[in-house]
């Protein structure tokens, strides 16, 4: 295996798997999307061009919108599954944490989850998502506006 | 809590969890691998060491041709990694090892006798 491409799942695979998770809402599909970013870049099907972190949050983001399409059907979500862990390592507390993630729009949980971690600026973010840098910013404003509401 | 900064600051408290080694993906993901293709390589197989024992003694004394050497495992790896590379070897084998259904005086021949 390449070890460059072990050394970025190493920094970033902990944030792309949160990134997949917060899209696809199914830990063992985000795990599946993330293998084959992987899988593909050290195949040498894909090349990274750019900065990684940018390109893999990219990849991560289309073949997870990929996974979405290719669903003839709404799957059941397994909503017990945590792909956060808690300072005080509890399960229960990041199941509730997902839990007000979820209730976000989209569109505002992908900017939170990139911005808080992914550490993506909002031009990182905003050029994952494939919309202005006040726009990423906007939602993430909303996005934490709403999670302060729901989660207690 | 009352600010954006307070949630942010909590919000990155905590930790999203790590995903399981890469190399577990690789093991699965070649577990996982279509089932036709390692039929393909052990039918593939059968036909050829068939093919030898039963023609064997009936073949022509031909120009010697080097025969690729082919096992189960490596025509499945093969057969998963690169299968235009596994088309290829396939043809390179049976061409030494199949019958010469063209070989004047051949079985092929010798069948169509009325």
């Amino acid at each position: 295996m390449k070890e460059d491409v072990r050394r970025l799942y190493e920094e970033h695979g902990r944030s792309l798997l949160a990134y997949a998770s917060a899209l696809l809402r199914d830990p063992s599909a985000a795990e599946d999307v993330l293998h084959q970013v992987f899988l593909k870049l050290v195949a040498g099907r894909s090349s990274i061009e750019g900065p990684p972190a940018a390109y893999l949050f990219r990849a991560v983001r289309n073949t997870a919108l990929n996974h979405i399409r290719g669903q003839s059907r709404e799957v059941e979500l397994d909503s017990a599954v945590p792909w956060l862990e808690s300072p005080d390592a509890s399960r229960e507390t990041a199941l509730a944490l997902q839990s007000a993630l979820q209730t976000l729009p989209a569109d505002q949980r992908e900017v939170v989850v990139l911005h808080i971690w992914g550490q993506l600026t909002f031009e990182e973010a905003a050029a994952v998502v494939g919309v202005s840098p006040n726009t990423a910013a906007s939602r993430y404003r909303y996005g934490l506006a709403k999670l302060r509401e729901v989660w207690k | 809590m009352t600010g954006p900064k307070d949630i942010e600051a909590r919000l990155r408290e905590f930790r999203p969890r790590r995903p399981a080694p890469l190399e577990y993906h690789f093991e699965l993901r070649r577990s996982r691998a279509p089932f036709w293709f390692a039929v393909a390589a052990g039918i593939a197989v059968a036909v050829l060491v068939g093919s030898r024992v039963k023609w064997a003694d009936r073949r022509p004394v031909a120009p010697a041709e080097p025969v690729e050497s082919a096992t189960l495992g490596s025509l499945t790896t093969l057969a998963l990694n690169d299968p235009d590379a596994f088309d290829a070897a396939l043809t390179r084998i049976s061409r030494a090892s199949l019958p010469d259904v063209g070989r004047p005086g051949g079985a092929f021949q010798q069948l169509a006798k009325p």
